[in-house]
């Protein structure tokens, strides 16, 4: 079986993002580099794979797909286990604990720090504009407030969705990897059973494989 | 078996997200209004269900979830029938995934483009009385001109976004739309033919009728 390709760098979050799962299922696959520089993105032969121009793109056999956490899930579930069940799409409720905290992921926590990554890393370093400051200091009061839910969460709950680790967690990867770099990341000192739950993550092989690849320097 | 609970407002966009789904599936559910303009949404009692403070809530038994993408497919999955999975969860793991893919391009690429033309036309108006930014305007309809290109295309190939059969991933984009035909701006869909003659469709499904009638659109 010829392993599954992703396109785009391993440099970039949302292709950090399924890789994350393509390890933890233990899949072989491929990743192909898009030329940014090169505009490679917006031409004809990239676009067929995703219409909007974006990276990543994934391919499996003849079936293309795009959106980071649409083929993050695809993958979670052809290539589940017993061992590996990161959708829990068996169990009805569980299935529902997931996906919430996925929604969550999504629209409040990525929405509040990724503005911090990309003012802080992203935008001077790849495209030497310089940091926003008032962006920043805004963004960092609404994510302690989503870190305070969480706090109450995590300190219920060994992992997001429950007591077992779940696509939602794994979703939370690539960003907070990045907020690290920042100035901003002792904001989770404040915060002790979010910080224990993200040491925790950062303990697994794939998580630890994957951030060797998101560094700061994007060219 | 008792109703199903939505705790919100039947005008707010995504409790209508969830509405939708329970009147597509046939559940028999209770909405408990969250009186949002009054601030009802960041009572302690609200909060209990929804820890972000926002709406809707929804509580099955024992079960209480948030965030609307995720109680939406708790309902359209709890309520699955031979003829009736919104889902495809159980069409084959690629329609699955096709599913996935347009769920996340609503959220992703045509959430962003839309919405803000339906916050500064509608929705900070009516909520704060305030005044439209015209350019957040201009630069979101640029936006949503290329995001409909891109929808166009799809809809040359494929009656609905995910394939042939209607799907969560059309579902998901009637509540912003709805608001957007209300705004000075709904002419935009008449450059794309086969965008229009989608949402014409979707309009015209008698959920989306019941769903509707509680929205105004007149402000």
């Amino acid at each position: 079986m010829a392993p599954v390709k992703v396109f785009g760098s391993a440099r970039f979050t949302n292709v950090a993002r399924v890789l994350v799962c393509l390890e933890e299922v233990g899949v072989a696959y491929e990743v192909v580099d898009i030329d940014f520089p090169a505009k490679e993105h917006k031409k004809p032969e990239h676009l067929a794979r995703n219409p909007f121009g974006v990276i990543p793109a994934f391919q499996d056999g003849e079936l293309m797909l795009f959106e980071s956490r649409a083929i993050a899930k695809y993958i979670l579930r052809k290539y589940r286990t017993d061992e590996v069940d990161m959708l829990r799409e068996g169990n009805l409720q569980e299935a529902a604990m997931v996906d919430v905290w996925t929604e969550v992921e999504a629209h409040q926590y990525n929405k509040v720090l990724a503005p911090i990554v990309m003012e802080c890393i992203i935008y001077p370093t790849a495209y030497g504009i310089p940091t926003n400051q008032k962006v920043v200091d805004e963004s960092v009061e609404k994510l302690k407030k989503v870190l305070e839910v969480y706090e109450a969460r995590l300190s219920e709950h060994e992992y997001l969705a429950g007591n077992f680790i779940s696509s939602a967690d794994l979703s939370h990867f690539p960003f907070t990897c990045r907020f690290m770099e920042t100035p901003y990341a002792s904001l989770f000192d404040s915060f002790p059973s979010v910080k224990a739950w993200w040491e925790k993550l950062m303990l697994r092989p794939s998580m630890k494989k994957i951030s060797t690849n998101l560094h700061p320097k994007m060219v | 078996m008792s109703p199903v609970k939505v705790f919100g407002h039947p005008m707010s966009t995504n409790v209508a997200r969830v509405l939708l789904c329970l009147e597509e599936v046939g559940a028999e559910y209770e909405l408990v209004t969250v009186d949002f303009l009054a601030g009802e949404h960041s009572s302690p009692q609200h909060v209990q269900r929804n820890p972000f403070g926002k709406i809707p809530a929804f509580q099955d038994g024992e079960l209480v979830l948030f965030e609307s993408r995720a109680i939406a497919k708790y309902i359209l999955r709890k309520y699955r029938t031979a003829d009736l999975d919104l889902l495809a969860e159980s069409s084959g793991i690629e329609e699955s995934a096709m599913v996935d893919v347009w769920t996340e391009v609503e959220a992703q690429q045509y959430y962003p483009a839309i919405s803000p033309v339906v916050f500064e036309c509608i929705i900070f108006p009516v909520m704060r009385g305030a005044a439209t930014n015209q350019i957040v305007v201009d630069e979101s309809l640029d936006r949503l001109r290329g995001v409909l290109g891109v929808y166009e295309a799809r809809l040359e190939k494929s009656r609905y976004l995910a394939g042939d059969s209607v799907s969560f991933a059309d579902l998901n984009h009637f509540p912003f739309t709805f608001y957007f035909m209300a705004t000075p701006y709904a002419s935009l869909f008449d450059e794309f033919p086969k965008v229009k003659a989608w949402w014409e469709g979707l309009m015209a499904r008698p959920a989306v009728q019941r769903v509707c009638k509680n929205m105004p659109t007149e402000f």
